[in-house]
């Protein structure tokens, strides 16, 4: 550490919580600039975000701060490791340009700064919750993700379902985070702390039957899985990512729902290792399960977003996938899938953006043709549904196939045969639902952007600079990732090695 | 052929002549997808053009002559390129793409330049979208060559997907009639097979100790016979459908039939030539005591193959549909070899890899003008082009003997040196020398039926302008001095095929 060091992290969250404050008490003299003030805030907690990274991934140590919060729960701080960064730097990056883009989008609607103080709201809480070290912080940051979502899809969302898809967001997400306040009450019983650390190092001193761990175990992935929207409940993520304002689509499906991969590495495969390890066949079967349903469905939908909506289940899948094979390779990879699909996803749903923005259709079957009209946006979708399908050389084909190469790592521990063939048979199945992932993005591509351009579409132009700019922003950051996956592995692969009793 | 000219050139290129070769065609395609139209064509003309130079220098530099017990296995011009490190346990594993050549892979790049040349020249009648059609066509050749110049599992893979994409989009966007089925099988089909492929590259790694995607430690490692068997399965079901082999050929005909001229060019012309380069990189070379072993299926499964398509051929009415099936016909010529696997089969099998490419190429340009010059493909509905339009026609018959493996032409050699090889080890494969005499056959009836018949005056047929025969004559060149000098080719290749024969060293 360095001898003056400032609070980087906590700056960063503050600067979003205030200024949305801000924006919100100053909203009827902003108006119309609420977008640009905005933008500008979260540029600075971006800027402010810059050291920690600095610090885990050129100087390779964690970035760490707390303070007392009171003698009951403990310790509360930020903490960024090498488990963290991915999904943070996902959060931090995808939430600038999900603010830039909104600038665009939120032209011709009403009541702009409250948007955008609610955006600002939202990001702030996903990034906090990426960097909680103590459960209760944990928790209360977990929560604060739900709140202003639920107030952006209420007001902004699309007219004829918006309090129904509302209220599914609510009490879908509020059932898990149910499940998780008992699961970390018997963490608590158990441990009798409420700081991450002091729960990791106890943890393993703990001497009752595993069954106990492996029901804490269940009790928070349900709720985490909730978020990641796995099968069987995943009903409210496609309503809720389809209906829901662009701008917050973006961020509720690449990042939101990765919120709750990350909390399954925290709290699952580093805190509960050994439930984690011993149920590990069961998750990596339900994200397998998830990969074909959601790839199936999306290769059924008409509406454009719930067609991407359904993807993020599938893709969530294959992260579920990656962290049940419990091997080096797979759990790396899975972590690194999160920030490519943050970013390809995220990408596709600010295409789908456009294109909504632009013709005022969602029908694909009623779009085509549209790589002549907006050619960058045509080529933006290119980049990210290429990336989810998982070619190469774009991000997603890195991180796929280090999440399959984890399952075979599974199924065939150091050189002794084939150890456990159920991982093999799940791998095998895995790769196959790749073709599907192929046809639901090739599918979107060619109904929207390829074929005849109908009549009706003929005067449709390409978006305004603020939609444009952070799609190709995003394209090139999928395709840097793609030639050098190094750059995020180098971080995430040592804190993944470092974890209890995995496979190596 | 080591000129020290062509030496000297390439010491001249920044990072290496193999990076080089991918880079410039990758950025290019940026480039072309940005200006569009005319401007589009014309660069992608000179990338093209100097890709191939490029290959022919490559072709007069290396040295393909392997000493025994070279650790690079006689590969040339070797870089490597780190993505990523993942550590792992003890050790750590390089996510990289690893490139190198020898004599065979230098015969493959020199073909697929040289047939996305022809493509890309024949593709004058394409106007739909032209930025993104030649910003495609450009990333393809990216994959192609990529394909023939890795030396890392995870690299060959990353460009044996690569070409897949591209594909699609020429095959479904400038395609004709129900050319998006085509596209959408095309894509099914070879992506299956390659995801069993990937399968086994991950079984491979967690087998080899160390673990390891680099083929040429994978290669010299003597891996245990029954992973080398499975490995080999899974080449077959990867490359296999590539090339393709009878039960997994039903893609071919939907794709080359459905696709603009250009892409069943290149479909024929390299594609069908991935899976026979995948067959004799991933398979005799890599695990030569597997494909040793799966010998005697293979060669029924190509012969086979080859009655099949030849029959299957002769029933086509569509010209083009006919020239695809061919294309069936031939690549069973090329696993055929590699079934055999002596070196006189092998050396046979990259010729008619080499030689194929070009002829074929040439049949789908004819077959594509006769839609423009005659209105239509179906043999049938077209008469008397000898007399209406005796250019084309001259053309049309020049490369149908050389399909049919007229002596003195390019596939006789091939044909050759495969059935030489094969009689003297099973005397049943002489039972393709079937396929042939039906081959002459079908050929032959469809030039009476088009070319020496009388002509419709109902159904005029125009002479093809000289601009859309720049393309075949251009292609007719190599099958003339391939038929003449077949050294030339097989200089490259021999000493890599007795080095596979040999053995590991």
């Amino acid at each position: 550490m360095q001898v003056v060091q400032l609070p980087f992290m906590t700056i960063s969250l503050a600067m979003l919580f205030f200024g949305a404050l801000a924006i919100y008490l100053l909203k009827s003299r902003l108006g119309a600039g609420a977008g640009k003030a905005a933008a500008a805030i979260s540029f600075a907690s971006l800027v402010l975000m810059i050291p920690p990274f600095f610090r885990v991934v050129v100087e390779g140590g964690p970035a760490m701060e707390s303070a007392t919060w009171s003698q009951v729960f403990g310790r509360v701080g930020l903490y960024l490791d090498g488990i963290a960064f991915p999904i943070t730097f996902a959060v931090v990056v995808l939430g600038f340009l999900s603010v830039v883009y909104a600038i665009g989008y939120t032209r011709e609607i009403p009541n702009q700064p409250s948007f955008f103080a609610n955006q600002l709201f939202f990001i702030m809480g996903m990034q906090w919750v990426t960097l909680a070290t103590n459960v209760i912080e944990f928790f209360i940051a977990w929560e604060i993700m739900l709140v202003p979502t639920y107030f952006l899809i209420l007001f902004w969302g699309l007219p004829e379902t918006k309090k129904r898809t509302a209220l599914k967001f609510w009490l879908y997400t509020q059932s898990g985070a149910l499940c998780i306040f008992v699961g970390f009450g018997l963490l608590y019983y158990f441990v009798g702390s409420f700081e991450l650390s002091v729960i990791q190092s106890l943890l393993p001193t703990y001497v009752g039957s595993i069954d106990t761990l492996k029901l804490i175990f269940v009790l928070l992935a349900a709720g985490f899985l909730v978020k990641m929207a796995v099968f069987p409940i995943h009903w409210w993520l496609p309503p809720v990512h389809a209906e829901a304002p662009t701008p917050i689509s973006v961020l509720l499906s690449g990042a939101m729902i990765e919120t709750g991969a990350y909390a399954l590495v925290r709290f699952g495969t580093i805190i509960l290792g050994i439930a984690a390890s011993s149920l590990s066949v069961w998750i990596a079967a339900i994200g397998v399960v998830t990969m074909f349903y959601g790839g199936l469905m999306a290769l059924a939908q008409s509406d454009i977003k719930r067609l991407l909506a359904y993807s993020s289940v599938s893709q969530m899948g294959y992260v579920l996938f990656a962290l049940g094979t419990f091997a080096t390779y797979g759990v790396s990879g899975g972590l690194f899938h999160l920030i490519n699909h943050a970013f390809s996803k995220g990408l596709l749903f600010m295409t789908a953006g456009v294109v909504i923005h632009e013709t005022k259709v969602r029908d694909i079957a009623q779009l085509g043709g549209l790589s002549n009209k907006m050619p960058i946006t045509a080529f933006a979708a290119a980049v990210g549904a290429l990336s989810i399908a998982g070619s190469p050389p774009l991000s997603g084909f890195a991180s796929e196939w280090m999440m399959f190469l984890g399952g075979f790592q599974a199924a065939l521990p150091g050189a002794g045969g084939l150890a456990r063939p159920e991982f093999f048979v799940l791998a095998v199945l895995g790769v196959s639902s790749t073709i599907i992932s192929a046809g639901y993005m090739l599918r979107y591509l060619w109904k929207v952007f390829l074929g005849p351009t109908p009549e009706s579409l003929e005067h449709v132009r390409e978006g305004p600079r603020s939609m444009t700019v952070p799609m190709v922003t995003l394209s090139c950051l999928i395709v840097l990732f793609g030639i050098f996956p190094g750059l995020a592995l180098s971080v995430i692969s040592p804190a993944v090695n470092a974890i209890a009793n995995i496979i190596p | 052929m080591q000129i020290l000219f062509a030496q000297q050139i390439i010491d001249m290129l920044p990072l290496g002549i193999l990076p080089f070769m991918l880079i410039l065609p990758l950025i290019a395609s940026v480039i072309a997808y940005a200006v569009r139209g005319r401007a589009a064509r014309i660069l992608t003309l000179t990338v093209t053009v100097t890709e191939l130079l490029l290959s022919f220098v490559l072709a007069m530099a290396i040295n393909p002559a392997i000493i025994s017990g070279d650790p690079n296995a006689g590969m040339k011009y070797l870089w490597n390129f780190v993505m990523g490190q993942i550590v792992s346990g003890g050790g750590s594993t390089e996510l990289q793409i690893a490139l190198g050549v020898d004599g065979i892979s230098v015969a493959m790049i020199v073909l697929s330049n040289f047939v996305v040349m022809i493509a890309t020249i024949s593709s004058n009648h394409i106007h739909k979208s032209e930025g993104l059609y030649y910003a495609l066509m450009l990333l393809l050749q990216v994959g192609l060559i990529g394909v023939f110049m890795s030396l890392d599992l995870i690299g060959f893979f990353i460009f044996w997907e690569l070409v897949l994409i591209p594909m699609f989009f020429i095959i479904g966007r400038w395609g004709e009639e129900g050319c998006q089925h085509a596209a959408i099988k095309f894509f099914i089909y070879t992506h299956l097979g390659s995801a069993v492929m990937l399968v086994a590259f991950f079984v491979l790694y967690f087998v080899a100790v160390p673990h390891t995607f680099d083929m040429i430690a994978l290669r010299s490692m003597g891996l245990p016979p029954m992973v080398q068997l499975g490995f080999a399965l899974a080449v077959f079901m990867g490359a296999g459908v590539k090339l393709p082999v009878w039960p997994l050929h039903n893609w071919l005909p939907w794709a080359h039939v459905k696709a603009p001229t250009p892409g069943s060019v290149i479909l024929a012309g390299i594609l069908l030539k991935m899976g026979g380069y995948g067959f004799i990189r991933l398979g005799v070379w890599m695990v030569p005591d597997a494909f040793a072993r799966l010998s005697i299926p293979l060669a029924v499964l190509a012969v086979f193959t080859c009655i099949y398509a030849a029959f299957t051929a002769m029933a086509q009415t569509d010209l083009k549909s006919m020239v695809a099936y061919t294309s069936i016909n031939h690549m069973a010529w090329v696993l055929l070899g590699v079934a055999i696997g002596t070196a006189t089969a092998l050396q046979g099998a990259v010729y008619m890899m080499v030689s194929h490419g070009v002829i074929i190429s040439v049949m789908f340009i004819v077959a594509g003008q006769l839609k423009y010059s005659a209105g239509s493909r179906e043999i049938p509905q077209v008469k008397g082009l000898m007399v209406q339009a005796p250019r084309l026609a001259s053309v049309f018959i020049f490369a149908s003997f050389a399909t049919f493996g007229l002596p003195g032409l390019s596939g006789f050699i091939a044909e050759a040196l495969i059935l030489f090889g094969s009689v003297k080890v099973y005397v049943w494969t002489a039972l393709i020398t079937l396929g042939v005499f039906l081959t002459v056959g079908y050929i032959l009836w469809t030039l009476n039926r088009i070319v020496f018949s009388d002509a419709n005056p109902e159904k005029p047929v125009t002479e093809a302008p000289w601009s859309d025969l720049i393309a075949p004559l251009i292609t007719l060149i190599p099958v003339v001095i391939l038929g003449v000098w077949p050294d030339l080719l097989l200089g490259l290749v021999s000493p890599v095929v007795s080095f596979i024969v040999g053995g590991v060293p």
